[in-house]
């Protein structure tokens, strides 16, 4: 299964920010998320640590162990009962089609690295891998980003950056007759739990590769505000189709049935990003986020989110969000099972069709003494399919 | 039966259901046995062979429906069509054509009568042949003795004729494959029934092939149109459906209100 993987943009951009401060931490974290319906749910555990080495060398590594279980929608065979017309034995037991959840479960295990190094002017160079693993996917991630500061007074920076992740994805092969998660007794996947290699012939092994570039400028407006202006673009080829969504062909004729969805080999996104920070007196916060991201697949996607917190006291910190994503659908998405005949490309895939989502947010962030921290933090997603979901994170910080 | 026959049936009580399934064992091997066209021990060959003309209960019955049924197709479904099937067999496609040709005047049910419990033909050439409804009249019979011993939920398929008794015990209606006919390994599309019957009738199967000119088992003594090669019609009892997607096969056009598949040479389901 593929999950959202951690972006490295994101990391850095996350890992820039703690650097203005540099410090050595530790962070336990834990993360429950759950969708409705009985769908996905993820309970994963994480580690942190954030080292410095002098003045002019930071290194971060986390840690992380998802456990995914539900189940994700997917065109579906049901069973007929009996059958009518000629006499000799049904090979193919076939009944209607129906998009229903089927059910999974998986492990991902990922680590990142990241080291930064700080010039003398404070400019900033950080590499990083990023590595994850699970039962049907494997991902490696090398990054580069450099802040450099065009002016004295660091009111202004800006920022290039690359990514190159290199995804492994094992797919159902022939020789296993084709079976999917989930079908008939087939509680294993593979003949072989342990065979992500794919040597044993349970299944073939597809790559895909992606590169991210990024350039952005951050500028302080005054003494209360800042302005981000971020540009990226993502390249990707390969094996870019989901290996467990199918789609149903020719739905109307004797040819009818159920396939494996087919997405191109390639995409190509482009985007921006903007940031404005503002401090509203010396307690308020006001975070503001737009995105926009369009894309070859015919998919446009716009954000707008605004978060803000409230220092309470010095040692309590609160914080409320609300975020609105909308999306077209992709070109070669539908919904229905009688749509698809023998197009190259088709997808009835949720999460590539056309929805909105809205987002509220809570956290907390408590000093509990001046080493250690406390953090809770709280979201709803509604999106316009019907999908729900929650997610719970708690975590701690420890300062060293 | 030379069809594959199969009876689910879904109660409480294990050993009362082995005792209903011997029940309707029993029952199809005895009509099986009662109206064999074939056999010389049968029932019916006795009566086509003029040995005997006492109708009892059960085939006056079937006699009487059959007569029907003859009214409501048009002339497609007649069990007198049974007089022509000696002659396909000869070995020459002449000879085939000949001895129809001098049979056919004897074809069609105005040529026996029932009375006072008596069959009475006209001539001594016309023959009645059950085949074409004593499956699903098997089906039918197994229902009532389902009903008569109170189970409320049950599949009986008799060679791809079948009943659906009531809801499976998850609580859906029964799904049923309709199977390809270019390709019967596989399913063409498939059809929920709770409480009612289908049948499905298909020129593909049992063919009988004479100096290269195709025979249907589907024997009617009107040719066969090209149009349609399976029609699965559902209807509230298994004779019905059955003659019905029988007649499907010669007339797709015929009026009436049973919901009915029609897949035709481009196996396209209508």
């Amino acid at each position: 299964m593929q999950l959202n993987k951690y972006s490295l943009i994101a990391i850095l951009a996350l890992s820039n920010h703690a650097l203005l401060y540099a410090e050595n931490y530790v962070t336990v974290d834990f993360l429950q998320y759950n969708e409705n319906d009985n769908r996905v749910a993820v309970s994963a555990p994480s580690f942190g640590l954030s080292y410095d080495i002098g003045t002019d060398l930071n290194i971060k590594a986390d840690f992380v162990n998802d456990t995914i279980t539900g189940a994700t929608p997917v065109w579906q065979l049901t069973m007929a009962d009996t059958s009518s017309g000629a006499s000799g034995q049904v090979v193919n037991n076939t009944g209607d089609y129906v998009y229903k959840n089927q059910s999974f479960t998986d492990t991902r295990n990922a680590g990142s690295l990241l080291v930064t190094r700080r010039f003398k002017n404070r400019d900033e160079l950080t590499v990083g891998a990023n590595f994850s693993s699970e039962s049907d996917y494997e991902s490696k991630t090398f990054s580069a980003d450099y802040m450099h500061y065009t002016d004295a007074s660091h009111n202004r920076s800006i920022n290039l950056g690359i990514s190159g992740a290199f995804d492994e994805i094992l797919v159902k092969s022939v020789a296993n007759g084709g079976k999917y998660r989930g079908d008939d007794d087939d509680k294993s996947y593979y003949k072989d739990d342990d065979d992500y290699d794919g040597e044993s012939g349970a299944s073939q092994k597809e790559t895909s590769n992606t590169i991210n570039l990024q350039l952005g400028v951050n500028q302080i407006l005054n003494e209360t505000s800042s302005l981000k202006l971020d540009a990226f673009a993502v390249l990707s080829a390969g094996y870019l189709t989901n290996p467990h969504q199918r789609v149903v062909r020719n739905y109307n004729s004797a040819f009818q049935k159920l396939g494996d969805e087919s997405r191109p080999d390639k995409r190509t996104a482009y985007g921006v990003a903007l940031k404005h920070i503002m401090l509203l007196g010396d307690s308020v916060s006001l975070n503001s986020n737009y995105r926009y991201y369009t894309d070859d697949w015919q998919i446009q996607s716009n954000t707008l989110e605004e978060n803000a917190y409230y220092e309470v006291s010095k040692d309590l910190t609160l914080g409320a969000g609300v975020r609105y994503y909308t999306q077209t659908s992709a070109s070669f998405y539908n919904a229905s099972k009688d749509h698809f005949t023998d197009e190259t490309y088709a997808s009835s895939d949720e999460r590539l069709s056309q929805f909105d989502a809205l987002t509220y947010k809570g956290s907390l962030d408590y000093k509990i003494n001046d080493n250690l921290s406390y953090n809770l933090g709280a979201e709803f997603y509604e999106q316009s399919t019907g999908l729900k979901a929650t997610m719970i994170t708690t975590g701690a910080k420890y300062h060293f | 039966m030379t069809s594959p026959c199969e009876v689910h049936i879904y109660a409480q009580n294990k050993s009362h259901c082995d005792e209903v399934a011997k029940k309707i064992l029993l029952m199809a091997k005895g009509l099986e046995q009662k109206y064999n066209f074939y056999d010389p021990n049968s029932y019916l060959w006795a009566l086509n062979q003029r040995k005997s003309n006492a109708l009892d209960a059960q085939t006056k019955d079937l006699l009487s429906r059959a007569k029907l049924f003859y009214t409501q197709t048009k002339g497609i479904f007649d069990i007198t069509a049974g007089t022509l099937t000696q002659s396909r067999k000869l070995p020459t496609l002449d000879e085939v054509e000949k001895e129809m040709k001098r049979l056919e005047p004897f074809v069609g049910v105005e040529h026996f009568k029932i009375k006072k419990n008596k069959l009475i033909f006209d001539n001594p050439h016309t023959l009645i042949d059950l085949g074409g409804f004593v499956k699903e009249y098997a089906v039918d019979l197994a229902v009532k003795i389902l009903k008569k011993e109170k189970i409320l939920s049950a599949l009986v398929n008799f060679g791809g004729d079948i009943y659906a008794l009531g809801l499976k015990p998850n609580g859906e209606k029964f799904s049923i494959g309709i199977k390809n006919p270019k390709n019967p390994q596989a399913y063409i599309t498939s059809l929920k029934i709770s409480n009612e019957a289908l049948t499905t009738s298909a020129s593909y199967e049992r063919k009988h092939q004479v100096e290269g000119k195709v025979y249907s088992h589907i024997i009617s003594t009107q040719e066969l149109q090209n149009k349609i090669i399976s029609a699965t019609v559902i209807a509230s009892t298994t004779v019905e459906a059955g003659v019905f997607s029988t007649a499907f096969m010669i007339d797709p056009k015929l009026e009436t209100s049973l919901k009915r598949v029609l897949i035709n040479e481009k196996l396209e389901v209508l």
